[in-house]
């Protein structure tokens, strides 16, 4: 930069003046992007808690759902099924997704290590729905009948790429210099990789963990044919079984007002439970490593 | 006083005798151990280097290395950058492995055995050939303690049993002091690594080093990223090891390699030059290129 002084001199006031005027301008269409991005999440916690709140009492949380006309009327079995199924999705998703995320992470470069890296990539794109096929067609056919397995296994399935791939970051952060110096102690391979390699990025492990569960508590096309849904108290996971994205999906497609009202008031649930869920991810990584200190 | 502060640039030709002052003043401040004269005048090999190699990919990093670090005493090895002499301390524990596409050819004889021969595991090699590096690397998940009793964690060829806390405890207090680190963390040996300094860090890591109690300690550059206090501590601290352990400290720093070492080896462009006695080598060097790096004419 050989800009002289003169040609800052030269400046007049006018272009001065048309600088800034452009500068507040552009930041201006930037704020209103800006504002419009979040905008749809707004205006949707407007109309859940519009339309939501009224209806959520504590009988909604205690409460079976009861017939057409009758008052009272509560997502218990829901809010229970929701929590099994994304429970079972957890056994099968995170043990697997972490250990894949480590491999890829400590074998990158290799001929496997990529096609998985790339597989894990095409199986987070699909659509949820093929999910719930997969599960139908290996659980649901075979056994004769929907369960709560098959809805878990939908989910789970959901669940592994995206934790793959948030282990995956997370390990890489972690410094090679300590890796050499776990190993410089003598200690194995394995040994380095699960207490000091994992634990370093465990805060970031854990909050990719519960972003994971934050998006797959809210799908509902995997659950259409495997858990299937249920109008009675269930704990079997050999039985279809209630889950709250499901609840919602039927009574909204109801031609009662009532129902109506409780759809509103299990999505305002659900989304109050993801939102505390993506709030514990935020802290889970606060004031712990996990980020930035790469080597 | 120990000048820290003078570097190679400055020193000259007459900087011959000025390097090397500051070590004889040094060491005469101490009285050598009795153990350490035995081992001198035993002159026994802690550590032997026959026909060494190393390789990054193509690069030919150590080029046929031979030399004996004498037991019990402290060998220094200096040379400029890129000269290979991390890369020989990193063949030493094979750590050297550990990085894609390296090899290493040749011996390196711990107590009459080959640590390359074929079937001996890195990783009990390791445990008896211990390793600090030039930047402080306390695992971050661990409190003090656990840091100083990290390696106490895998079997250790001379821990014939379970420890018990207590023991661990003990083990631990040992080494901080030794480390001379005992005094400034004890009162928070629960706390974690990361709140210490990085002069502290890097004792905490020596420390670290020393309670497995190793035959051999490497260190790579272990004051490169120190201020001069903390480099003076950890530079008694080696020099205290003498008559404990074998050491071998690789430094960018000649007044150090003259404070601390009996030894010192010349490397450049991946060949040994010279390996003589300290005082030997930087008053009355051999080979001409070794005059023109310590009088500071390159490097």
């Amino acid at each position: 930069m050989s800009t002289s002084a003169l040609s800052f001199t030269a400046r007049t006031a006018a272009t001065l003046g048309r600088r800034r005027a452009v500068n507040y301008v552009m930041v201006g269409v930037i704020i209103a992007l800006t504002v419009l991005a979040t905008l749809p999440l707004i205006v949707i916690a407007f109309y859940l808690l519009k339309f939501g709140l009224g209806s959520v009492k504590w009988h909604f949380f205690t409460n079976m759902p009861k017939p057409v006309g009758e008052s009272g009327g509560g997502m218990a079995n829901a809010i229970l099924g929701t929590g099994l199924l994304v429970g079972v999705a957890s056994l099968i998703g995170l043990p697997i997704g972490i250990g894949a995320g480590l491999y890829l992470a400590e074998h990158r470069g290799t001929t496997l290590a990529n096609a998985v890296r790339f597989l894990s990539d095409v199986l987070n794109g699909l659509p949820s729905i093929v999910m719930g096929i997969f599960a139908w067609q290996f659980l649901v056919r075979p056994l004769g009948h929907f369960s709560a397995w098959a809805g878990g296994v939908a989910l789970g399935a959901m669940m592994i790429p995206m934790v793959a791939r948030t282990t995956e970051e997370m390990v890489r952060l972690v410094p090679v210099s300590l890796r050499e110096a776990a190993l410089a102690l003598g200690y194995a391979r394995w040994r380095t990789s699960l207490t000091v390699v994992l634990r370093t990025a465990s805060a970031g492990i854990v909050t990719g963990a519960l972003v994971a569960i934050a998006r797959i508590a809210g799908e509902t096309a995997p659950l259409l044919f495997t858990a299937f849904g249920n109008q009675f108290w269930s704990t079997s996971l050999n039985q279809p079984i209630a889950a709250l994205p499901l609840q919602i999906y039927t009574y909204a497609l109801s031609p009662y007002d009532e129902w109506h009202a409780q759809a509103w008031a299990g999505a305002l649930v659900l989304i109050a439970l993801i939102f505390v869920i993506s709030l514990i991810a935020r802290f889970a990584t606060r004031g712990q490593f996990g980020g930035g200190s790469g080597d | 006083m120990i000048d820290t502060e003078t570097t190679p640039s400055t020193t000259g030709v007459s900087g011959v005798h000025h390097v090397a002052s500051p070590a004889v003043a040094f060491r005469n401040k101490r009285p050598s151990t009795p153990k350490a004269v035995a081992a001198e005048q035993a002159g026994r090999t802690g550590l032997g280097v026959a026909k060494l190699d190393a390789f990054f990919g193509s690069t030919h990093a150590v080029r046929n290395v031979s030399l004996d670090f004498p037991e019990r005493l402290v060998t220094a090895i200096i040379g400029p950058s890129g000269c290979g002499k991390s890369t020989l301390l990193r063949c030493l524990n094979r750590m050297h492995e550990t990085v894609p596409t390296a090899r290493v050819k040749g011996k390196v004889v711990l107590e009459g055995m080959d640590i390359y021969h074929e079937g001996v595991n890195p990783t009990e090699v390791r445990k008896r050939i211990g390793m600090v590096f030039q930047r402080p690397t306390p695992f971050p998940t661990m409190s003090i303690r656990d840091n100083v009793a990290a390696g106490l964690r895998v079997k250790h060829p001379k821990g014939h049993h379970h420890r018990s806390a207590h023991e661990v405890d003990e083990i631990v207090e040992r080494a901080l002091h030794r480390a001379a680190l005992w005094d400034e963390v004890k009162d928070r040996l629960r706390d974690a690594a990361t709140g210490l300094s990085g002069g502290q860090q890097q004792r905490l890591c020596i420390a670290r080093g020393l309670a497995t109690d190793p035959d051999v300690l490497l260190l790579d550059e272990p004051t490169a990223s120190l201020d001069p206090i903390s480099t003076q501590k950890v530079e008694e601290l080696v020099y205290e090891l003498r008559g404990v352990m074998t050491v071998i400290i690789v430094t960018h720093n000649m007044q150090q390699a003259a404070r601390v070492s009996d030894r010192t080896a010349f490397m450049l462009a991946g060949e040994m030059v010279e390996y003589t006695a300290t005082g030997t080598l930087f008053t009355n060097p051999a080979d001409h290129r070794t005059e023109a790096y310590i009088t500071g004419r390159f490097g």
